[in-house]
């Protein structure tokens, strides 16, 4: 605005109107000079008198400014060409272009059909910029441009297999919004990650199985009697059926490899893909640093195309904005009484969180102690009797599952008693049903494997029965036992256990609360003022995660696991698609890092760390079951590699070699390196904080420079006699720093 | 629920057979390449044009269509902003578009714009004076689109337009500029997901 009163001032008489327009061009070029050079922000007065958009013709801004315009300058000129009604485009470029010849003509047009997409004016006149542009070109030439462009844009029209349930997403959006959607993206990506990581498996690990031919293993001749599964127990679905000679393919070798291999894509796939959406992003400010600005222009969802989708949609974002305008009022100071009431209710709260955490985690590890009886089902007897059966095979699954049911719930009731800000809270009770579901995962992974670890002798029907080989075993080596019991096979078994008492909880308590209160509300039964349920993002987002994690646990003790998981991720998908449809509404509070898929990737992130290193510590600590899969015969299981088996007999030449290989895994070189990752870690926040800090002072800068520009200029146009006798008076004179750019572009103040 | 119902009723995507005979070569090389759709796209976006028109049969592609059949869109039927939006894209200024002002809507809106083009353009969305700043007046203006029948009390609305303006305006002049308003804008990952529109 204050180049306007200026060129006003400038202009004799200042007849024509001009737009308070001219303030843009400006501070457009401000904003893009980061370099606090002094000279970048003086006025090309010269040119601001020279090419003042009513009087410029084109040879006169030319003659001044001493050279052709390019490419870029015209693109600029057109983008603000709602600025001059008068700039008669078509004229300008084709005259540039009759000046110019050979190689700098067709840059030329290059440059400008390159550009004219990203400029902002109606269709009509773009077109007709290109065919001034196109006409007279080589056929040749065009159809070598041609090619590149279409190519750089051939894209899939959403049609192909990895836009699997576009349509019913589409639909869902909606009514939803983008929130809702991404929960069913993520739900897409887990998918198809299940489908790789399956069919990598079954083809390396499946199929030479099947050219043995057995796929069942024969009770009789080995007189077993693991697995609650009856038939499946022994099936290619766990471990225990694998076997360790396979005609010329080494198939303990490929069942390691493959299994490293898939959760080294896995890792791979997830940190890339976070990788490309934080870049993306360009998340330089947390999430919070804007929130009137971000709520009042983001937030208003432009695919919900439903009027009931409106609706709600606004509602809560009318909410959202009452809360944020409270939160801004709330940060006054309190009674110091009333302070201390809200401090003691949080204490209290944490400690009945840890209390909480704690007794699950005794609770399922007694559970995971009991040992279940062995005996198989019997649809004969009494149903009490079948009853208690299924009970005591499901002990370990439907506790945990229940607790994860239950846990969450308090959690969120206890939070609303601390009295947090409602984002707040949000985060407190996120964090504390993540720790929750990770606590309750590694509890439950170490106390089963904790069996494998058995004591001589628990097994009193196992020893009487008569087989050779274990007996020997069992005599002569006491840290391995209770040799028929397949411990790899009873781990598998427990979390596909769980994987199926989770899904069977989820749909019921889906049926349960949302169908049943649709239901209701529908047909007005109940009196009470009862409204559908919402759609809560975040908490089947971490459902999900929680099941991937389980899946990732028992891959190593159940190599189709994943093909497990993609029939049930086609269930669980179907079943909420069409609860989401016909029982939910949106969720009146917005989680806003949900938009963001890099929020879901990171949790899928830690819980794969998280199930990684336990099953890496069972295969280096554990010995593997001998009788049963594929490392039957060896000492640990990584042994299979022949390279780390023979690190034991090395030749004496050679033995250097292990003992630096003890040595560095001894206590003294691990401490050290960990302590300087740690180091690493924190020099890298240091970094990242001073460039925030940075940030802050460079915006000071910008307020404070706009603040004595503006001084500046009004000195200058109060103390300007007349048209054209400007020039470098008075200091902020153009320096030879000014970019031919800069100059282009003043004259439109 | 009668809005059950209405909410499932969404136009389903088409799969255009042939229908090249429309545009000629030329034309569809060039609107491929001056928006950011496929062919196939432009085509869909076509035979969403004419449906809009009151006799799609004598659609030809200088028709224009008055401002009460584009509002018939289902995408901006029940958008808060959908007289700002016909505004800004239609050519003469008078509310009516042509095809081409429509293709170029369904671009910005497109996944596949950048994000330069998408704030230019709700940036002149939102500019209800068309002054090119978002004064307070604006602000306002869009505050009481947004909350819809549920109105801001007044003492609200007014620390609610104080707090973005300190927010978010360097230089002191009482309103956004483009360049805050993009600078701001540019941060936010949500802004791509939230300003698109699916045809």
């Amino acid at each position: 605005m204050e180049f306007n009163e200026q060129s006003n001032l400038l202009r004799n008489g200042g007849d024509r109107p001009t737009t308070s327009y001219g303030g843009r061009a400006q501070t457009v070029r401000d904003a893009e000079e980061y370099s606090y050079d002094n000279s970048s922000f003086a006025v090309d007065y010269e040119g601001l008198s020279s090419s003042d958009l009513v009087e410029s013709s084109r040879s006169r801004s030319k003659s001044i400014l001493g050279e052709r315009e390019s490419a870029s300058d015209i693109l600029y000129r057109l983008r603000y060409s709602f600025l001059d009604p008068d700039l008669d485009s078509e004229h300008v470029i084709s005259e540039t272009q009759d000046c110019l010849t050979g190689q700098d003509k067709l840059r030329f047009k290059e440059d400008i059909l390159e550009g004219i997409r990203e400029v902002c004016l109606p269709m009509k006149q773009k077109l007709r910029i290109r065919r001034i542009i196109t006409t007279d070109r080589v056929n040749r030439r065009r159809d070598q441009n041609s090619k590149k462009y279409i190519s750089s844009k051939s894209r899939k029209n959403g049609s192909g297999f990895l836009h699997l349930w576009e349509s019913s997403i589409t639909k869902l959006t909606a009514y939803f919004g983008s929130t809702v959607a991404s929960y069913f993206t993520f739900l897409r990506t887990l998918f198809f990650l299940n489908l790789v990581t399956g069919i990598i498996l079954f083809s390396f690990i499946g199929v030479p199985q099947i050219t043995t031919g057995e796929f069942l293993l024969d009770l009789d001749d080995k007189g077993k009697t693991f697995g609650h599964f009856g038939d499946l127990s022994y099936s290619m679905l766990f471990y225990g059926i694998y076997q360790d000679a396979v005609d010329g393919f080494s198939l303990p070798l490929s069942y390691f490899l493959t299994w490293i291999a898939v959760n080294l894509l896995t890792v791979l796939y997830l940190a890339s893909s976070m990788y490309l959406r934080y870049r993306r992003s360009k998340l330089s400010d947390t999430g919070s640093d804007f929130p009137f600005t971000w709520s009042m222009f983001c937030y208003f969802d432009f695919t919900i195309n439903t009027k009931a989708g409106v609706k709600d949609h606004l509602k809560a974002f009318c909410t959202d904005l009452k809360e944020k305008i409270r939160e801004e009022k709330s940060l006054e100071v309190v009674a110091w009484l009333k302070k201390l009431q809200i401090y003691f209710l949080r204490l209290v709260s944490n400690v009945i969180v840890l209390g909480l955490l704690g007794g699950s985690g005794y609770l399922i590890y007694y559970v995971a102690q009991q040992e279940p009886d062995e005996r198989d089902v019997d649809f004969n007897e009494n149903l009490k009797e079948l009853a208690k059966e299924i009970y005591e095979r499901y002990r370990l699954a439907a506790v945990v599952a229940i607790l994860k049911l239950v846990v969450p719930s308090i959690f969120k009731l206890l939070v609303k008693m601390e009295s947090y800000q409602p984002r707040t809270e949000l985060k407190f009770t996120l964090a504390r049903t993540t720790f929750f579901h990770y606590a309750s995962l590694i509890v439950f992974i170490t106390s089963l494997t904790k069996k494998a670890d058995c004591i001589d002798g628990q097994e009193p029907q196992i020893t009487s029965t008569p087989s050779s080989v274990p007996s020997n075993h069992s005599t002569n080596n006491s840290t391995s036992c209770a040799t028929n019991q397949c411990w790899e096979n009873i781990v598998g078994e427990e979390i596909f256990k769980l994987i199926l008492v989770d899904l069977g909880v989820c749909i019921a308590v889906g049926i349960l609360f949302d169908v049943l209160i649709a239901v209701f509300v529908r047909t007005r039964t109940c009196c009470c003022k009862m409204d559908y349920s919402e759609f809560v993002v975040t908490s089947n987002v971490l459902d999900l995660v929680y099941g991937q994690g389980l899946v990732w646990l028992g891959l190593y003790f159940s190599p189709l696991m994943a093909l497990v998981a993609v029939v049930k991720l086609f269930i669980v998908f179907y079943f909420r698609y069409f609860v989401a449809r016909f029982a939910n509404i949106p969720p009146k509070k917005m989680f806003r890092a949900s938009r963001s898929g890099s929020f879901y990737l990171f949790l899928l992130l830690i819980t794969w760390i998280l199930c990684f290193i336990p099953v890496v510590y069972i295969l280096i600590e554990k010995t593997p079951s001998v009788d049963c899969g594929p490392f039957a015969k060896k000492d640990r299981a990584y042994k299979v590699i022949d390279f780390l088996d023979s690190l034991d007999d090395l030749p004496s030449w050679l033995s250097w070699v292990k003992d630096a290989l003890d040595y560095i895994a001894t206590a003294i070189v691990i401490i050290p390196v960990i302590v300087v990752l740690i180091l690493l870690v924190l020099y890298y926040r240091v970094k990242s904080s001073s460039y925030n800090a940075l940030i802050q002072e460079l915006r000071r800068q910008l307020v404070f420079e706009r603040k004595i520009e503006r001084k500046k200029v009004f000195a200058k146009a109060l103390s300007v006699p007349a048209l054209g006798s400007l020039g470098k008076t008075t200091g902020s004179a153009v320096t030879g720093e000014m970019s031919r750019k800069t100059s282009a572009v003043t004259f439109t103040a | 629920m009668k809005y059950r119902l209405e909410f499932c009723d969404v136009i389903s995507k088409d799969n255009m057979g042939g229908g090249s005979s429309i545009f000629t070569k030329q034309e569809l090389d060039d609107y491929q390449e001056l928006t950011y759709f496929t062919k196939k796209e432009i085509h869909h976006v076509y035979k969403r044009f004419k449906s809009l028109a009151p006799n799609p049969e004598a659609v030809t592609k200088a028709t224009k269509l008055s401002r009460d059949e584009l509002y018939a869109l289902p995408e901006i039927k029940v958008n808060p902003f959908k007289d700002r939006i016909v505004r800004v894209f239609s050519s003469s200024g008078d509310d009516s578009m042509t095809f081409e002002d429509f293709l170029d809507m369904m671009s910005v809106f497109c996944d596949h714009a950048p994000l330069a083009i998408k704030i230019e353009y709700a940036f002149r969305i939102y500019d209800f004076d068309e002054d090119d700043s978002l004064g307070r007046e604006d602000l306002r203006k869009l505050i009481d689109r947004l909350t819809g029948e549920m109105k801001l009390g007044e003492s609200d609305m007014e620390q609610l337009i104080q707090a973005v303006i300190e927010e978010s305006d360097l230089d002191n002049d009482d309103g956004l500029s483009f360049a805050e308003f993009e600078h701001k804008m540019t941060k936010n990952p949500e802004f791509v997901t939230s300003f698109r529109i699916r045809m």
